[in-house]
């Protein structure tokens, strides 16, 4: 393998500021369930900017969690 | 800076897959397939190879470039996508490729894994192979045999197993290009092709692509056959071009890559996105309808396969979902 290894890598929202992930009250799993379902959104509509935009507000929010929950 | 559609052979695409291997990108050859698009930069020694679909700028692999262009040829199909108002997401980056698009300010995840079987350690002897081995032989009693032949001389016979393979996928079946190998075109003469046939009837292909670099050898890469025919006509093809590969030395058969598989937290890179990283996850448990990746790798690990070379996704910006559907979107997945 090419790959080295890395245990707890630093994420991307521990690096930057990102949606505070107090503020949606949706749990994790819920979260994540969107985030399929934005997926499903966007391969429906793949030229709908709304779909696309409410993916990467998702992407931004449980980022922001899950980086909060591993803390 | 230039674009072009033709990756014909007299273009520098070719050229720079064989020259500039420091990535080891075991699928580099498909930077030749018709459809694509090739981005240069004058002066710069390289080509970034990319299709475009809807709004988006999807590249396949990094530059294949010398290290001294590399850079030069990132940042300027970044700032060509950017003028033209795509978003650009790169691909089947390997493990090299990946820390310098992180290093770039990309937001970079694992995607999936390729694999690769190293032919001098390769053996079908043992209990480990015994299954594998009676779907060859159960394909050798019912009558098949498996020939090396030029692709020119069988297209016809190639079209009837693709028009009946893509008729069992269903209704709405697409066949998937850009990141999977073609048939044909310029680029045949350095691709081989190995037939299977039953009575004299072509029932199923495999087409294997040169792969260039420290892992050289081929990938296996277009398999095709006719529902509902024998069991093992693919493995015994492939047995067959094993046989053929290792009598001439050939060094590694790869399997090429696929996504949600070989997902690993010692593979990820810092500043990936944590989000994506579960839905890689999920979508190798549940995303059967996206992308097949259990029964993909079921198939690559009946041949124990000695590496696993983990593959990367580039993000110009935060991690998108949009982005990544386009990805199959290019791959004409929907």
């Amino acid at each position: 393998m090419t790959a080295q290894p890395e245990a707890q890598a630093e994420t991307k929202a521990d690096a930057q500021p990102g949606p505070d992930a107090g503020s949606d009250a949706r749990s994790t799993d819920e979260l994540k369930h969107a985030l399929v379902e934005s997926l499903m959104g966007v391969i429906g509509a793949p030229d709908d900017e709304g779909a696309a935009s409410n993916a990467a507000a998702l992407i931004a929010t449980l980022d922001a969690r899950l980086a909060a929950e591993a803390a | 800076m230039s674009t072009s559609s033709a990756t014909t052979l007299d273009s520098p695409v070719l050229r720079a897959i064989r020259t500039h291997t420091q990535a080891d990108n075991p699928s580099s050859f498909l930077a030749l397939n018709s459809g694509n698009s090739v981005f240069t930069v004058p002066g710069a020694d390289g080509v970034a190879v990319y299709r475009r679909t809807g709004k988006y700028l999807v590249q396949f692999g990094g530059p294949f470039a010398d290290p001294g262009s590399y850079g030069r040829l990132l940042q300027g199909l970044r700032e060509y996508a950017r003028s033209e108002g795509l978003q650009l997401v790169s691909v089947q980056l390997q493990r090299p490729d990946a820390e310098i698009y992180r290093e770039a300010g990309f937001t970079v995840n694992q995607i999936g894994a390729s694999w690769a079987v190293h032919l001098p350690d390769f053996t079908l002897r043992g209990t480990r192979f015994m299954q594998l081995r009676n779907k060859i032989s159960r394909a050798l009693r019912n009558g098949l045999k498996v020939q090396e032949v030029a692709a020119d001389a069988w297209q016809d016979a190639l079209n009837e197993i693709d028009s009946a393979w893509l008729v069992s996928k269903g209704e709405h079946a697409r066949p998937l290009e850009f990141l999977v190998g073609q048939i044909g075109g310029p680029a045949q003469e350095h691709r081989r092709l190995f037939v299977g046939t039953i009575d004299g009837t072509p029932v199923s292909y495999i087409s294997y692509s040169p792969v260039y670099g420290s892992r050289a050898g081929w990938m296996h890469d277009l398999s095709r056959r006719i529902p509902g025919g024998s069991p093992g006509l693919m493995e015994a093809i492939n047995a067959a071009a094993i046989e053929t590969f290792v009598a001439e030395g050939v060094e590694w058969l790869h399997f090429g890559f696929t996504p949600f598989t070989g997902l690993a937290e010692e593979n990820e890179l810092p500043g990936r996105s944590p989000s994506f990283q579960w839905l890689m996850h999920f979508l190798w448990a549940e995303g059967e309808a996206l992308y097949p990746a259990q029964s993909q790798l079921d198939y690559k690990e009946k041949w124990a396969p000695h590496a696993v070379l983990p593959e990367y996704v580039a993000f110009d910006g935060p991690a998108s979902i949009a982005s990544f559907a386009h990805i199959f979107r290019a791959c004409n997945a929907f």
